[in-house]
């Protein structure tokens, strides 16, 4: 594909969707982290 | 007088407007103009960190590389789109919070308050401004000879012009002014970039196209392993080169600062999805353009001047316009961040660490001020002298950086028994280590890039070292758990409460918090 040695190719045309999956994994799981962590928070003091 | 010049003087007044505005803002304390008060958000954070990050090189050495070896310079281009990344889900959130616990304003005095140790803020302090200002003397080289190329202005009145503004807005603004800058800075630089690629593509054909004319000319400029095969089956050369950007950056402490000074820990997902367009966006666009090169300018006496070249020849009027401005903003928006780490290390640092402890928040403010002016002249001086054992000192500089405080940095908030003695070994180590791979050239010898081999180095003497140390106070250990984020119960447990068990497991481990908080 786009004239590609497949050695090339396979090394170098993965990486952005790598780099964006990554990205887009790590701002869900801080979300969530995020999240549990306000709710805690928050239960925590409405104990208090 | 020419567009493209008309062009920049007004993107420089731009750019020293935005000094003038946050000045007073910037004095009320030294938090406020070391850190900007810590108050930074997701898209600034993201885009200073990465214009910061990529230097002149991305327009210069980059292409130029891209345009000697074909297809292996894009190695650099992967690790370069995944270093802010990297950088943020690593160390963002971590240190975000142990900086604030242990109100740290720079990032040497955050080593010293971590590991408890004042020689690794003496040690760490003579390496950054050894470094830092090989570093900033380089920018303000290439700042002085682009302008002289690409506008015809002397050399020395170029480097006073586009480097007095840097100095101007970075002693008035601090921290806010050089943040706020960059912000804009990294906007006209993926602009500039962005615009050429695509005409550049409609000249070429395509990707399809430029490969296809990159292998009539010669194959092996479509293979990884650079002209001629050169690196035929060196993977420790191949890696080394990813590697350098895509972790390196977490050793420099003009890029690390920017954890520090984010508003919360909340900013740091926004930040990475940010980073991550903006990265894949901009970071391959330089290198395709030194490919592009190849096929159009296949008589180009000086590899460096590639991207100019091209705008100037083939896009004249408002691109080549927009390019200087690009070219002159990667230069600029490293150069300040680096001269205003170095005047924070000179201020923070030293003077009030071992001159005047008691100094107050307004004296610290204009030391401060005085220290970035102080740096930025000797910086102009040196690039007008040019004397030739400083430029020797460039070679190392940002792989010394990235050897000596990477494995600290990460070690600071990933290892809660990390201690001083592993900490110093670590950065003594990984600096002096990249210092003779480069100077002795074992890299010929052994087939291992510099980078890599510093890295491995610093991380067996920090295992090495750690274990002759004592471990750190139960504050630090405490500060360590805290900046963790803590958690009722470990977070296996935790998951299986929430999914299996339903609320009232969860009342259960609320009241378990209140009796026994466990952080994991």
């Amino acid at each position: 594909m786009f004239h590609f040695p497949a050695e090339t190719f396979w090394l170098v045309v993965p990486w952005p969707i790598i780099w964006l999956t990554w990205a887009i994994i790590v701002f869900f799981k801080f979300k969530r982290d995020e999240e549990l962590e306000d709710e805690y928070v928050n239960n925590g003091k409405g104990d208090e | 007088m020419r567009v493209d010049i008309v062009f920049f003087i007004c993107y420089l007044l731009f750019l020293l407007g935005i000094g003038v505005y946050f000045t007073r803002k910037a004095s009320r304390s030294p938090e406020s103009y070391l850190l900007a008060d810590r108050k930074l958000g997701p898209a600034v954070t993201a885009l200073t960190m990465q214009s910061t990050s990529m230097s002149g090189f991305m327009f210069m050495g980059g292409p130029a590389l891209a345009y000697q070896h074909g297809w292996y310079a894009i190695m650099y281009a992967i690790g370069d789109a995944g270093g802010g990344i990297v950088n943020l889900t690593v160390l963002g959130k971590r240190m975000r919070r142990m900086s604030q616990l242990l109100g740290a304003l720079s990032p040497i005095e955050y080593l010293e308050k971590r590991f408890e140790s004042a020689a690794i803020r003496v040690v760490g302090a003579t390496i950054t401004i050894i470094f830092l200002f090989a570093y900033v003397f380089a920018q303000f080289l290439a700042a002085g000879k682009t302008l002289e190329t690409l506008t015809g202005w002397k050399y020395e009145w170029a480097v006073i012009i586009g480097v007095g503004i840097i100095i101007l807005y970075t002693v008035a603004g601090g921290y806010l002014a050089v943040v706020w800058t960059d912000f804009f800075q990294s906007i006209i630089m993926l602009l500039g970039v962005l615009f050429l690629v695509i005409a550049g593509f409609n000249h070429v054909g395509g990707l399809s196209g430029l490969n296809q004319q990159l292998a009539e000319i010669d194959p092996s400029y479509l293979s990884i392993w650079g002209k001629d095969y050169v690196y035929y089956g060196q993977w420790g050369v191949i890696i080394g080169s990813s590697l350098i950007y895509m972790i390196g950056y977490m050793g420099l402490p003009h890029v690390v600062v920017r954890h520090m000074s984010m508003r919360s820990t909340k900013t740091v997902k926004t930040a990475t999805l940010i980073t991550a367009i903006y990265n894949q966006l901009f970071t391959y666009s330089p290198y395709l353009l030194g490919f592009m090169g190849i096929i159009l300018l296949p008589q180009l006496s000086d590899p460096e001047m590639v991207i100019p070249t091209l705008a100037y020849t083939f896009f004249p009027g408002i691109l080549s316009a927009i390019l200087l401005s690009a070219v002159m903003a990667a230069i600029m928006s490293t150069a300040d961040s680096i001269l205003m780490q170095a005047g924070t290390t000179l201020s923070r640092d030293i003077y009030q660490r071992f001159i005047d402890k008691k100094a107050s928040y307004s004296r610290v403010v204009l030391i401060s001020r005085l220290s970035v002016l102080l740096a930025g002249v000797i910086g102009i001086l040196v690039a007008i002298i040019q004397p030739p054992r400083v430029f020797d000192l460039v070679v190392f500089a940002f792989g010394t950086l990235g050897n000596s405080f990477m494995v600290a940095y990460i070690a600071s908030v990933y290892w809660k028994n990390a201690n001083k003695v592993g900490v110093l070994s670590s950065m003594i180590a990984g600096g002096l280590s990249n210092i003779l791979w480069t100077s002795l050239n074992w890299e010929a010898v052994t087939g291992i890039h510099p980078f890599l081999a510093g890295l491995i180095i610093s991380i067996i003497a920090m295992l090495i070292g750690n274990r002759f140390g004592t471990p750190p106070s139960e504050k630090i250990q405490k500060i360590f758990d805290e900046a963790k984020g803590q958690r009722i119960l470990p977070k296996n447990i935790e998951k299986n409460i929430a999914k299996d068990i339903g609320p009232e497991a969860r009342t259960v481990s609320l009241f378990l918090k209140q009796v026994n908080p466990v952080n994991g």
